[in-house]
Order: C-alpha cells, then structure tokens, then sequence
C-alpha cells in the first residue's frame, strides 16, 4: 500500500473525526492535509502497537486541540451544511433531507458539549475507539475517560431533548441552530 | 476496568433517535472534488513546495499555471523516479562489469542535464543570469503555515527565512544527489503493520544543481533524469515564490537578486519574466528598463496570463 493508497482508505475517518472534534467546514481541508502530514513524518514512530485507524484519530484529536487552543476552531451557524457524500441514491428526496438534516443535527448537538467531552464522546460513540485507546490519545486515566464519557452523554441527551421540545412546541425551524444564533452561543 | 456499552449498540441503552443519530455521523465524507484537492495539496507539500501565494494579478495569474505544471511534473516524477532508479542501478551493475573508458562515456552520455520531461530552454526573451541559486537562499522548504501567513490569512507559527516554520524540523537532504531516505525500503514496524512497504516520495532537494560537468561524472549520472528536472522546477519555484513575497515586501532589489539567481527553467521563464518586470518596475530608475522587457514580453507571449498586468505597467503613470 502506498501512501496515496493509505490516504485514499482513510480520508472519510480524518474528514469526519476533525468535524465531530470542532473544527470548521471551512478549515477541514488544511486540517485533512496537517493529519497527513503529520501520519508521514511520524511514521518511523508509529509501532504498529494500535490500528492506523486509531492511530490517525489520535492525531486528529491533537491538531483539532491544537486549532482550538490558538482559536482557529470556530462554531459557525451556517457551517453545518452537511455533505452526504455517501447518501443512498435510491432514497427519496424527503429521505435524504431527513438523512441531512439528522447530520446537521448531531453536529449541533455536540457543539453543545465541553470539549474534552465531546472528544471521548466523538472517539467512544462514533469511531468506536475503546476506553484503553482513548485513555492513550487523551493522555488521561481511563477513570477520566469514562467520567467524561458518562457526563457527555447526559449533556448530548439533554441537548436533545431540548431541542426535541422546541421542535414539538415551535413550528419553523428546527433545531437548536436556533437557538445557537440567537444566544450567541460559542461553544 | 471495562467498557460501558456503545450507544449504537442494542445494550448501550440509547433511544431509537439517538441510534439513528450516531449512524448518521458514517454518511458524512468528503466528495470526489475535495479529496483530490486536499490529496494534490498534500502531494505538493510531501514531494514538492507548495503552490506561490497569490499576491496581486500577476500573481494571480501565475499560481494555477504554476500549479498545474508542478502537479504535472511532480506526478511524472513520482512515476517516473522508481523505474528510472530502478533501471539506473542495474545500469550500475553491468558498468562495474566493463571497462574504466567504457564507464566514462556511459556517464557522459546520461548526463541529467538532457530530460524528457523539461523543453528546450531556448525563448525569445533573455532572462537573466542562470548561476544556481545559493543555498542559503532557497534553504527552507516553505510550509503550509508559511503559505498562509504569506497569503495574508491568519498564522499561529511565525516563519522564519522563507517560511520555514517549527513544523518544518524534518532535516532535508545535504544533496540532491543522494536518493531521499524515504525511497529506501520502509522496514518499519508501522510499515508492517499497514501490510506495505511505502511508496517512495522524492523529497525535493534545495543545494543549487552542479554544473554539466558535475552532472557527467561521479553519483550525479545516477540521479534519475525525471527527478533532476523536477528538482530543477522546484527549486525555481520555490525562488520565485521568494522573489514574489520580496516584491510584496516592496523590496524589488532583493527580489531582483532572487531572480537573478535563476536558472532560467524554460517551463517558468513568463512567471519569472513577469516577476523581473514588476520588480523593475517597482524602481524609478529601471522603470525604461521594465517597459522594454514588458514589450519584448508581450511580443514573445501575446496570449499570457500575465497580459493584463503587464500592460498595466506599460501604461503610463497618473
């Protein structure tokens, strides 16, 4: 497998974890490039000892910390355009914007999370790392990981159920993108 | 200590919502376009210096065309470069089998300075001097970082001499005559653990190139042609990138410098004539000097890219 192979497998996780962990749409294609970048460089030290799957995430997780420590990650409304770039083609049009709209969705929903949760959440629910793994990326205790595990998943099921009695009680809109907007709110 | 149950999964306790939510999160990837745009950035960055920052119309201009013919000669070379090295170390092979005259008037005739992929370098426009460029001047290989901050937008690294930034600590070859370490067999342990041996990135390489001489004698007839010219081509990119920031900096005697250092890559004599021009221009005194070369350049090239600008500075001033 040569490089280009390597990147042709893996492109779709970096895009994705780098979305979930914050980083702007519009920053994703120089943040894509950095994790790449980096995988390169530092392939003499990778020992094989974990998947290049989670080995990858884990520096996604370092440059997405790094750009938001030096405030390049910013939560923009009109960002969550989401691309359905594997939408089932057989789906129907009111199916695939139910499909966009549910990405969008959980987009918004874990801005609403601190952010050393939302990156044991993104790792442990949506790339499925295990405790162990993520304990390693984070550099924390697994004890931690799982604390912060337990309290994303209270603060992304209360997002969503406030969003779902704003959906039930406002015509409109959905969304908490709303009230994102209108609050001003920065996670 | 064990891990709770997945959402995603039956156990994990979570609502049908809640599942079809997580599941959501696989349909999101990058399309088509921008996997090869993000691959071609990255292929740049890897095996070539990235693309000269826009800076003002000339530049403008100059960027895609230079881009392209990068992309083109850097994937030529990629290609290229394996079966070439490939096919010169079994030329090696049988030379320690022949004769010392034999060997000399092989090494001759494969001299790098004639390569497939380079055209003629004659043009209707004399550029300038074609010493190599000094090392210390095209030492750095610029970083994404670095092209950022130069195209104006924001940086949290501060470059240094031509862009090199923290991130560029990697050590680039002392010559461009030795074969970049990454072309060697990857018998790392992550090579085995992705299964492959890693394909070969030809790490550009900034020493100025040696003369003709040089180039028919000793290690230099066992550079790959195709990687020679992509040498070339990269190390006057990354000159006229330099040349452009000096400009741009309104310092056009150092970006006359730069430019004179050139070796006068035929695929780039516009952009660097364009640059000459402008950086003439830039200077009262050798403003006649610029309108002649402008006109001898629209002369050459009557369908540039650089027309428009170019014509700007023929015109008079307010």
């Amino acid at each position: 497998m040569d490089f280009r192979a390597f990147y042709d497998e893996h492109v779709a996780l970096v895009w994705r974890t780098l979305l979930r962990l914050g980083v702007a749409k519009a920053d994703l294609p120089d943040a894509v490039q950095e994790v790449f970048l980096v995988a390169y460089r530092k392939l003499p030290e990778f020992e094989g000892r974990s998947k290049p799957s989670t080995w990858l995430v884990g520096i996604s997780y370092r440059v997405a910390s790094d750009r938001r420590r030096l405030a390049h990650v910013r939560r923009e409304v009109g960002d969550t355009g989401a691309v359905l770039a594997r939408t089932d083609t057989r789906l129907r049009p009111d199916e695939i914007a139910e499909q966009r709209e549910r990405v969008e969705l959980l987009d918004t929903l874990l801005a609403w999370l601190r952010p050393e949760q939302r990156e044991v959440f993104v790792m442990f629910e949506l790339e499925e790392l295990s405790g162990k793994e993520i304990a390693d990326i984070v550099q924390a205790p697994l004890k931690t990981v799982f604390s912060r595990l337990r309290l994303a998943r209270e603060a992304f099921s209360a997002a969503l159920a406030a969003h779902q009695a704003e959906v039930s009680r406002v015509p409109g809109p959905p969304l908490a993108v709303r009230a994102l907007a209108g609050k001003g709110h920065t996670p | 200590m064990k891990d709770p149950a997945r959402w995603r999964d039956a156990k994990g306790g979570a609502g049908a919502e809640v599942q079809a939510l997580l599941r959501s999160d696989r349909l999101e990837a990058p399309s088509d376009a921008e996997r090869d745009r993000v691959w071609s950035s990255l292929a740049l960055e890897l095996g070539a210096p990235p693309p000269p920052p826009p800076a003002g119309p000339i530049a403008t201009a100059g960027t895609g065309t230079l881009a392209i013919k990068l992309t083109v000669v850097v994937l030529a070379a990629a290609t290229g470069a394996g079966v070439g090295w490939y096919s010169l170390h079994a030329r090696d092979a049988q030379r320690a089998r022949r004769p010392a005259t034999a060997r000399a008037t092989s090494a001759t005739a494969t001299s790098p300075q004639v390569s497939p992929l380079m055209p003629p370098t004659t043009t209707s426009i004399e550029g300038p001097p074609t010493s190599p460029a000094p090392a210390a001047e095209t030492g750095a290989r610029p970083s994404s970082t670095a092209r950022r901050q130069v195209a104006g937008r924001p940086s949290e690294t501060r470059p240094t001499e031509l862009g090199a930034t923290k991130r560029d600590r990697r050590p680039l070859p002392e010559s461009s005559h030795e074969p970049p370490s990454r072309s060697e067999p990857d018998d790392s342990p992550a090579a085995r653990a992705l299964g492959s041996s890693w394909g070969p990135s030809p790490w550009p390489t900034l020493a100025p190139a040696p003369s003709g001489e040089a180039h028919a004698t000793g290690s230099a007839s066992r550079v790959p042609p195709a990687q020679l010219a992509t040498n070339e081509l990269l190390d006057e990119s990354r000159l006229l990138a330099a040349a452009r920031a000096a400009l741009r900096a309104h310092d056009p005697e150092r970006a006359l410098a730069l430019l004179a250092t050139a070796r006068g890559t035929a695929s780039l004599a516009q952009e660097r004539e364009a640059l000459t021009i402008e950086a003439l221009a830039a200077q009262p005194a050798t403003r006649a000097a610029a309108v002649e070369r402008a006109r001898a350049l629209l002369r050459a090239y009557p369908q540039s890219p650089y027309r428009a600008r170019i014509k700007a500075l023929l015109a008079p001033s307010p």
